[in-house]
């Protein structure tokens, strides 16, 4: 069996005596795109923060399959789209500074690819090049490459690129402040495409675009993951969403209610109705279906 | 008459040291003011009182003891910071009112104020001798060259702490390290404009920046500018004046920044009515 991307077993988050997270196990596969659905307070935005140590937790979390010790290489290797970011408004940084940003620890994701492929990990099967002259190639053929990025010509290509994927190249000098919340969003993710991921982790990434900016960003989503094999789990709440881009599906409420294919999720009249009740009483709203 | 100023020693150490502790204190400034840690410079000049304290009760240098007692009440206060739920002012507070109480409890033992201790609270950079200048530049290139080495990483952990953290920075190490060079800048900018006045210098060149600048290292160059530019005026104006130099470079940078706010809010104001014209045009026509 090919090691799972990602390996959660009884993860459980607890802040005092309320549990908000309950011994949640899941597995994830490369290339695969995971929806993680749940009414509002159901703890999908604690269960992502604690896979990513953010949180404190009980369990285990293993992603690539490596250990704990490993995690700090491995985390350069994950792209992550925070739900919401704090940061000064005044922030004096343009929307070309901010996606830059991800590109500043290139050398500790070319650390990380050298820890899976000691620990026998065959990350290159992902599409990416193999040798140099194909990384070379592959660069101008492609937006996304794993070259380690020193040079500022190529680093500069490769914000641009992230920056056009998600539509945001005509506003790359506006300052992060003078945003609204769907464009800054797409400054996140922008942020963690330039980082050349192998696992993304999304926690509601498009909750303030419009439609036309979220086709075009769940259109570079599945790009990802059909010609890189990049994983991705990402939080929702819209079902049409989650059947038109996910291939499985992870429904919580706490304590893991379902996971499993998509398309079986919504074979099951009676789970899709128990996730719309259990919005409907979380105070939340649901679409689709 | 301005070159006839130029023309002393003291004037032109001044001037260089100044404009040194200018750049310094706007880089350091921008950070600071975007971590939401503005009067870290405060907390940490309050400290730095009791290291002066210090070296004048045991007969050092007070200038290094200050920076020693400085970098480790910066260290003590980021770990205060991090360590508890303790709100970033609050541990600034904290630290401030320790270390001045410190201070005070040391100078009383030794014997009450000196005029030493007075150039340290409301600076003296006209006293500045050649030794001193070579000691600010010195360190001034030291903590330059530091923050250029770690700039984009110090802009990432600014921006947003939990995400540099996942891209692989050691974001503590880093927020160490930045505390500590804060500190040491704060110390050397004492000479300028005094403990009671250092937040001047590290805030109000970056508040008033942040106004033009697009990115950065826009606002953190425009800084240097506008506060450079006041301290130059400022040492002439007070020689002129007869006035103390801390307190008129103060009162220029306020003045800047009181003027570009009025400047630009007049802008949004004009562009505001102008779009309003514009619209009520389309809509007739």
């Amino acid at each position: 069996m090919l090691t799972p991307i990602v390996d959660v077993e009884n993860l459980t988050v607890q802040f005092g005596d309320n549990v908000v997270v309950d011994n949640v196990s899941v597995s994830v596969g490369r290339g695969e795109i995971l929806g993680v659905l749940g009414p509002n307070g159901a703890g999908k935005s604690c269960m992502l923060r604690a896979m990513l140590g953010l949180l404190p937790y009980r369990g285990r979390v293993s992603f690539f399959g490596t250990g704990p010790e490993d995690k700090k290489h491995i985390l350069p290797l994950v792209g992550y789209v925070p739900q919401k970011i704090d940061h000064e408004p005044l922030f004096p940084a343009t929307v070309h500074d901010i996606v830059s940003m991800g590109v500043v620890t290139r050398q500790r994701r070319v650390q990380g690819l050298a820890l899976l492929e000691r620990s026998g990990l065959d990350w290159r099967n992902t599409g990416e090049p193999h040798t140099e002259r194909e990384m070379v190639e592959s660069r101008s053929e492609d937006c996304q490459t794993c070259l380690p990025c020193e040079d500022p010509h190529t680093e500069r290509e490769m914000v641009e690129s992230a920056l056009e994927t998600v539509g945001l190249s005509p506003i790359r000098d506006r300052r992060i402040g003078e945003l609204s919340g769907g464009q800054r969003q797409r400054v996140f993710i922008a942020q963690s495409l330039v980082r050349d991921p192998l696992l993304m982790i999304m926690d509601e990434p498009v909750s303030n675009m419009d439609v036309e900016s979220q086709s075009l960003v769940y259109s570079a989503i599945r790009q990802a993951a059909r010609k890189h094999k990049v994983t991705v789990i990402i939080s929702m709440h819209d079902l049409d969403t989650l059947r038109e881009h996910t291939n499985a599906v992870m429904f919580l409420n706490r304590s893991l209610i379902y996971h499993g294919d998509t398309d079986a999720f919504f074979a099951d009249r009676d789970r899709v109705k128990m996730y719309t009740e259990a919005s409907m009483h979380a105070g939340g709203h649901t679409h689709g279906v | 008459m301005v070159l006839e100023i130029l023309e002393y020693g003291f004037i032109q150490r001044a001037l260089v040291s100044g404009v040194a502790i200018s750049a310094i204190c706007s880089f350091v400034g921008a950070f600071l003011v975007m971590r939401r840690l503005a009067l870290f410079g405060d907390g940490i000049a309050h400290v730095a009182f009791g290291g002066i304290a210090v070296g004048m009760f045991a007969g050092l240098y007070p200038v290094w003891t200050a920076l020693g007692v400085a970098v480790l009440g910066s260290i003590g206060l980021e770990k205060l910071r991090k360590s508890t739920s303790i709100p970033g002012e609050v541990a600034v507070a904290v630290t401030l009112v320790t270390g001045l109480s410190v201070g005070i409890i040391i100078i009383s033992i030794s014997g009450g104020f000196t005029v030493d201790l007075f150039s340290f609270l409301f600076g003296s950079i006209v006293l500045v001798s050649t030794e001193d200048m070579t000691i600010i530049l010195s360190i001034s290139g030291a903590v330059l060259a530091l923050l250029c080495i770690l700039y984009r990483r110090l802009l990432f952990v600014t921006f947003n702490e939990e995400l540099a953290r996942i891209s692989g920075i050691h974001t503590t190490a880093l927020n160490y390290i930045f505390v500590a060079v804060a500190a040491v800048t704060v110390v050397t900018a004492m000479r300028l404009t005094g403990i009671l006045l250092i937040t001047a210098l590290i805030v109000l060149p970056t508040i008033t920046a942040s106004k033009f600048g697009r990115g950065f290292k826009a606002t953190i160059l425009i800084s240097t500018a506008i506060s450079a530019s006041s301290v130059v005026c400022g040492i002439f104006a007070s020689y002129g004046l007869d006035w103390t130099p801390s307190g008129t470079i103060v009162i220029l940078l306020v003045v800047c920044l009181v003027t570009v706010h009025l400047v630009f809010a007049a802008r949004d104001r004009w562009l505001r009515v102008g779009s309003r014209i514009s619209t009520r045009g389309q809509a007739a026509g």
